[in-house]
């Protein structure tokens, strides 16, 4: 049996199976050894990046399911970011709330957020639902900094490590990345279901034709809010986690280049696919060092050095650019659409002229 | 009065950098989110080919604006040729996600080449911006030169879209680009001649915004800020820009001065919020121009 092919499932259990091929199951298996043993074999440094990194694929998770399934494009995630970790943070402050409250307080809030957002989708689409995103981010951003300038925070505000119940306060990087990777696989176990339910699919029947999907009985406005409500949530509570680890919260922070950067993740990464976001956050939180160190190690100009953030905006862009124009599915495109095909077909070139899963 | 008469900068300001987007939106339906950088861009030629001749004066500020509008033009015709001439047909927000990534590659790349921190043009240029004062209201040249290069442009490009042959074909391969193509019309050359003639609004309003206040990258904002003004009056319309600038700038204005300085950045995100909302294809758009669910 080739290790390429899905297996043709002889029973329902069989084809309700997650992962599907086999070297699906053993890059997934391989990874999930490899997160839990990753904090062993390196440096505390690279553990915290890994921690950002994570934080980044909670949002872009979130993006991708308003933006990838559902097909409407969203700019406000920085906007929800931002609400999530003033939620959290005020909240604090004010109640001194525990940990897990601040959670659902930002997944709620997120959400009412989000169902705000998506109140102009139930008449519009396309371009000018991306501006009403455009200016719930603006408006939530400008609410979060009255907050801040008000109180008197004018570096930010500080928020202490979290006490995840039974004693066990998050301050370690090593502990953060254990309860990140828990959080992170059990919101991608959800999301990859969600995605094959009767939610999931009317998301994509949407995306794909909304005028046939209503004609189907998808009722179009709910499942658009629904859509924008959970991504929003989800966002909203990687907020409150990006606030709680980095300690700090400040509104200057959320600009309108942090909502860019998540759209960056998921066209790199792959549009409509939660593998797509995990790639997408990986390269966009890696690249900066990256780049940083290919600065500092091959004597480019020191004008590079000095101007750091801008030569990284100009690779993200091109980058960004570069995968529109040449595979707009990103790299889990790349890989579903031409690497693994080829692969599985091998030594033959075509297909039969079948009709084929998928 | 003084208070009026600033709203009018601004909304002059503002309509300028907003028929931008409504002249490459009546044309190919795309936002462009890089009008911003566009902009930017223009305004640091100008400064390059002012530092390159040397001289201060009128006649060289006149030579290097007349320059840099010349350099822009082409450099958005070719970037349309590479990036967004292979996108047409795609779906509209495939093109858009292709706009925003060029508005950071090009923000990049201007902060990357001329520095981040601000700049006085107007010392560069060599002549001083006069306050003029008509009774009770001062303004300084610059933004009188706003108000004359708004209402003259916009005129003049209402002319030009109605009367004109190029106008003529414009409009028909906004109506439909099908049609229009077959009877003749290259509409890839006018998206293209859209795409530029936009461009060179955003140039010219970034320069005489630089020289009123100061330059830097960040002025790119502005642009974005515009983008309600536009959606105000009606993607598709050039008049509806006017009403839309005065809202906009009126309603920004009115809440720095009665309410809160603070707000007025966030004021016409509220309203296009609003309007978006109530009535989403603008004051003067047609209702049936908008996909609807």
């Amino acid at each position: 049996m080739s290790l390429w092919k899905t297996p043709i499932a002889s029973n329902y259990k069989k084809d309700m199976v997650l992962f599907d091929y086999p070297l699906l199951r053993i890059w997934v298996g391989s990874m999930i050894v490899l997160g839990l043993i990753l904090p062993f074999l390196t440096s505390s440094y690279f553990i915290h990046l890994m921690n950002l990194c994570f934080l980044a694929t909670l949002g872009a998770i979130g993006l991708n399911i308003v933006t990838g399934y559902t097909g409407l494009v969203s700019l406000g995630t920085g906007g929800f970011l931002c609400a999530g970790a003033f939620i959290a943070v005020i909240l604090n402050i004010e109640l001194h709330t525990p940990f897990w409250v601040n959670i659902i307080a930002a997944l709620v809030g997120g959400s009412i957020l989000g169902l705000i957002a998506g109140l102009p989708a139930l008449r519009l689409k396309g371009i000018y639902l991306l501006l009403s995103t455009l200016a719930i981010h603006f408006i939530i951003v400008y609410f979060c900094g009255r907050y801040q300038i008000l109180k008197g925070y004018i570096g930010g505000i500080p928020i202490s490590d979290p006490n995840i119940g039974a004693g066990v306060v998050l301050n370690t990087t090593i502990k953060w990345y254990y309860f990140l990777l828990a959080i992170l696989i059990m919101v991608t176990i959800f999301c990859l279901n969600i995605e094959r339910t009767h939610i999931g699919r009317a998301w994509i029947a949407l995306r794909d034709r909304d005028i046939v999907a209503n004609i189907l009985g998808v009722n179009v406005g709910y499942y658009k809010l629904l859509s924008f409500t959970f991504s929003s949530g989800l966002i909203g509570v990687a907020g409150c986690l990006t606030a709680y680890y980095v300690h700090f919260v400040a509104y200057e922070e959320f600009t309108i280049w942090t909502s860019v950067i998540y759209l960056a993740m998921i066209i790199i990464g792959g549009i409509g696919s939660i593998a797509g976001s995990y790639f997408g956050a990986f390269i966009v939180t890696f690249l900066p060092y990256f780049l940083h160190w290919i600065v500092e190690s091959f004597r480019l100009p020191t004008r590079m050095e000095l101007y750091f953030s801008s030569v990284e905006q100009a690779v993200f862009g091109f980058i960004m650019i570069l995968f529109l124009l040449v595979e707009p599915m990103g790299l889990v495109g790349l890989w579903r659409l031409k690497v693994r095909p080829y692969f599985e077909l091998w030594p033959f070139k075509y297909r039969r002229a079948i009709a084929t899963r998928r | 009065m003084q208070f009026l008469a600033n709203t009018l900068v601004l909304a002059s300001i503002y309509g300028l950098l907003a028929t931008g987007y409504v002249i490459v939106y009546r044309a190919s339906r795309v936002i462009n989110f890089a009008h911003g950088d566009f902009m930017v861009l223009g305004v640091y030629f100008f400064f390059s080919v002012l530092s390159i001749i040397g001289s201060k004066g009128i006649l060289s500020s006149i030579t290097s604006a007349i320059t840099a509008f010349l350099i822009v033009f082409l450099l958005s015709l070719l970037i349309y040729r590479i990036l967004i001439h292979p996108m047409l047909g795609q779906p509209v927000f495939v093109i858009i996600m292709v706009t925003i990534g060029l508005s950071i590659l090009l923000h990049g790349i201007t902060v990357f080449i001329w520095g981040a921190e601000p700049k006085s043009l107007i010392s560069y240029m060599g002549n001083r911006s006069a306050s003029i004062s008509f009774n009770t209201v001062a303004l300084s040249t610059f933004d009188l030169a706003f108000i004359i290069t708004f209402f003259a442009l916009l005129i003049g490009l209402g002319l030009f879209f109605k009367y004109s042959r190029v106008g003529i074909q414009l409009r028909a391969a906004s109506e439909n680009p099908l049609f229009a193509s077959q009877r003749g019309i290259n509409i890839y050359l006018l998206f293209a001649f859209s795409w530029g003639i936009a461009t060179l609004l955003g140039a010219i309003a970034g320069i005489l915004y630089g020289a009123n206040t100061h330059t830097e990258p960040a002025m790119a904002f502005l642009a974005l800020k515009a983008m309600p003004v536009a959606i105000v009056g009606g993607m598709y319309s050039l008049l509806g820009v006017v009403p839309g600038a005065i809202i906009v700038a009126l309603a920004e204005n009115a809440v720095a001065v009665y309410f809160d300085p603070l707000v007025s950045d966030v004021i016409p995100m509220v309203i296009l919020l609003i309007v978006l909302i109530v009535k989403p294809w603008g004051i003067f758009g047609k209702e049936e121009e908008i996909e609807r669910v």
